[in-house]
């Protein structure tokens, strides 16, 4: 595997903080190589197994979710220099992580799940409607709990890939809109499209699961 | 936006995903919130988006394999090896 530089790493905006760190102290000025490597340690490696269950998801497949999260940690690591501490690390990782999938994995998949456009004006007309004819009837919401892992996560990877890596981060991660705007790339209204489609696809695709295992009335 | 404020159930089902996801304002959300307590089909429908999301969690939670966390490590070594001239 090549070495990953700096410069591999697209040149992320810096993830929104919630609290702006006192721009006077920062901690990469002061510090030595030593004690950023502990940093990196301490800070970015915890995340591994969260960000192997994402690249899971991404590409469908163990093998190569752990290539991407080993490029990713790799980038991330050749980086770190860059990541301003006191911001959001995690979004940060998911950033690297995304890029890579996009740049590196989509692109060899043999069969990628590409969504159509987003046709956002479409969605808005039509959000209240389309929850009502999911057919998932809300008295049946304890079947829900009854769906195994697999089934789930088998559901998950029917959707495109836009729409599961939105539904992941915002419903696995739960990271904001506006963080998943920056980690996708996106707009927001974006986001919310994406999220709206794949929420109500998953749900669907659950909702038949329950009904042929005869957990809710068939309609 | 509503000329009362009392949210009725399409205001509430049209922003009950952005309700779940705190990205509704606090005032429209108290006003969402104390629609959801009076109504039982959007209060029902609340519950399934809710349990859902609850079921992604639970399902998607992953432990890195030892031996990709060891490949990481390994690879990291060797990158502050060339870059630190370790």
């Amino acid at each position: 595997m090549s070495e990953p530089t700096s410069d591999a790493v697209e040149a992320t905006a810096e993830p929104t903080a919630a609290a702006e760190p006192d721009a006077a102290v920062d901690v990469r000025d002061a510090e030595s190589d030593a004690e950023r490597d502990l940093r990196f340690e301490t800070d970015a490696m915890p995340l591994l197994d969260q960000l192997y269950g994402a690249a899971l998801r991404m590409t469908r497949n163990p093998a190569d979710a752990e290539d991407l999260v080993q490029e990713t940690f790799a980038k991330a690591y050749a980086a770190f220099h860059q990541y301003r501490p006191g911001t959001n690390l995690k979004a940060w990782l998911y950033r690297i992580l995304t890029n890579s999938f996009i740049n590196s994995y989509r692109k060899k998949q043999r069969e990628p799940l590409q969504s159509n456009a987003d046709d956002i004006e479409d969605w808005q007309e039509h959000r209240a409607a389309s929850h009502s004819s999911t057919g998932l009837r809300s008295a049946e919401a304890e079947a829900l709990d009854l769906i195994g892992d697999d089934v789930v996560k088998e559901a998950l990877a029917q959707l495109p890939d836009d729409f599961r890596m939105a539904v992941y981060l915002a419903d696995v991660e739960g990271f904001a809109y506006k963080e998943i705007a920056e980690i996708m790339d996106t707009p927001i209204g974006t986001v919310m499209s994406r999220l709206h489609r794949g929420r109500g696809q998953l749900r669907k695709l659950l909702a038949d699961h329950a009904r042929d295992l005869g957990l809710v009335r068939g309609a | 936006m509503m000329s009362d404020d009392s949210c009725r159930c399409d205001e509430a089902l049209d922003r009950l995903e952005a309700f779940l996801d705190s990205e509704v304002e606090p005032f429209d959300a108290d006003r969402l919130r104390a629609h959801l307590s009076e109504c039982v089909s959007c209060f029902g429908e609340a519950e399934v988006e809710q349990r859902i999301r609850a079921l992604l969690r639970r399902s998607c939670c992953e432990v890195a394999p030892e031996t990709l966390r060891l490949r990481v490590r390994t690879e990291i070594t060797v990158i502050r090896a060339r870059t630190q001239g370790v």
